[in-house]
């Protein structure tokens, strides 16, 4: 299990943040500004630029944590929205962090992997078009996708239930309950119901008020 | 708690443009996800201005000669009129009005671009999988304009020489081949060189700054316009600066 410490964490959006947790098997953490758990969520991957302060990863510095580490096989990160290559198709969006990850092996390997995910998640979209031509949730369960792929140790996945009506929230939780027998997760959410139910650990940031 | 963000610098611009060096020197380890970027960018910046390029170019040539016979014929030295074709449009012409095509037409494309990709998440989205937003979307921009652009420039000379020798056919009859020896015995290897110096100059420097314009968006889509007008205003000052310190660095030379 992964320790994750924010010590005095500054970064464009944050001032002086600290939080000292261990990730589970599917860790949530619960916060309704939404804010908070994006910004951590996304200094995970080093999306958040740190000004001053710490992120320590197993009490290592987060640059030395990945000095000899691949990024894609520790963390996969799914956005809140969709997010795509507007100027690739879908294909070629989850080939392109793919081949990183697994450099040397078939596309044919890929294909199989992206139509066997495809038909669990019920999508029925072309993988040849691009992202313009598709629903947002439909980008969304994509992105879902691409991060699986990866088969990365923890899956991170920024706000999930956003985007999606009832029916979709629905296919989305039972996925996750499946997919977290055998992926550690770490889930940045709002929805208090989500949380107590998918939860192994919940890290509370509703009452949390950074300096 | 939240932040305002901050201006963008001089000093970033550089720290911008020795990233790009570096992804440049590692090319070979992301050159799987950049040959597409290259391609695209060649036939969009190349193959795609060649007609624009081939009117200008034929105008341009066709006027020069127009002009530099009307004018040196009146001293009975009509022969010379090879000489302007050569110093005017092979040496400076061709090299600044393609560029400031190029930045017309790729210049705003590629700040537009990468401008909207920044708003979109797009970049973020490259960081999280661990792709280099330099690497894959500036370095295959930066060499597809320079190719592009040596290619275009190289067009446009040739076009500007015939159209100059078609338009000479108006005022005296002279044949191709004649026209050509003219031309090729006051061309020079210097101005050759010098053109397609110029040339992949102009391209890396409008790939550049379209590109550090495009990344440089932060948030709001309102900034794309700006950073583009920025694009395009940063690139001809830079164009023409550096096309002067070219012809005076040469012209010592001589």
């Amino acid at each position: 299990m992964m320790q994750i410490t924010f010590e005095h964490f500054c970064s464009a959006r944050l001032n002086n943040f600290c939080l000292d947790f261990t990730m589970g098997s599917c860790s949530v953490v619960y916060d309704p500004t939404e804010l908070l758990s994006t910004v951590m969520l996304s200094a995970l991957v080093g999306l958040e630029e740190m000004h001053s302060g710490k992120l320590l990863l197993d009490g290592i510095s987060y640059d030395d944590y990945f000095a000899d580490r691949q990024l894609l096989s520790c963390f996969g990160y799914v956005f809140d929205e969709g997010i795509m290559l507007a100027n690739l198709t879908f294909r070629e969006n989850l080939l392109l962090p793919w081949r990183k990850r697994f450099e040397g092996e078939s596309e044919k390997h890929f294909d199989q992997e992206l139509k066997a995910w495809m038909t669990h998640l019920e999508l029925k979209i072309d993988p040849n078009l691009r992202p313009a031509f598709a629903s947002p949730t439909q980008r969304k369960f994509m992105g879902f996708i691409r991060a699986v792929l990866l088969k990365p140790e923890y899956l991170l996945i920024d706000d999930p239930y956003y985007l999606l009506n009832k029916t979709e929230r629905h296919r989305l939780f039972g996925f996750l309950t499946e997919l977290r027998q055998t992926q550690k997760m770490l889930i940045g959410s709002a929805d208090d119901d989500f949380t107590g139910s998918i939860a192994s650990e919940v890290i509370d940031l509703s009452s949390f008020c950074p300096a | 708690m939240i932040k305002e963000q901050k201006k963008k610098s001089v000093q970033d611009f550089f720290l911008f443009l020795a990233e790009t060096i570096h992804e440049l020197a590692h090319l070979k380890s992301n050159r799987h996800v950049s040959n597409l970027v290259v391609m695209r960018q060649i036939l969009f910046t190349g193959v795609e201005a060649l007609p624009l390029i081939g009117f200008i170019a034929l105008a341009i040539g066709g006027l020069t000669i127009m002009q530099g016979y009307a004018f040196l014929s009146n001293f009975g030295q009509g022969i010379w009129v090879h000489i302007i074709l050569v110093k005017v449009v092979v040496s400076e012409l061709s090299g600044i009005i393609t560029a400031l095509v190029v930045i017309a037409r790729s210049g705003t494309a590629i700040s537009t671009e990468l401008g909207n990709m920044q708003v979109n998440r797009e970049i973020k989205l490259l960081h999280s999988i661990g792709i280099s937003p330099v690497g894959y979307l500036v370095v295959s921009r930066l060499l597809g304009v320079m190719v592009a652009m040596l290619v275009l420039t190289l067009y446009f000379n040739i076009i500007a020489v015939l159209g100059g020798w078609l338009f000479s056919q108006f005022f005296n009859h002279l044949e191709f081949r004649a026209f050509m020896n003219d031309f090729l015995a006051v061309l020079t290897l210097q101005d050759v060189l010098m053109s397609i110096l110029k040339s992949v100059l102009f391209g890396w420097i409008i790939a550049i700054t379209a590109s550090y314009q495009g990344m440089s968006v932060s948030q709001a889509s309102t900034e794309v316009p700006q950073r583009t007008i920025k694009a395009v205003v940063n690139a001809i000052f830079a164009v023409i600066i550096s096309d002067i310190a070219l012809s005076w660095l040469f012209w010592m030379l001589r």
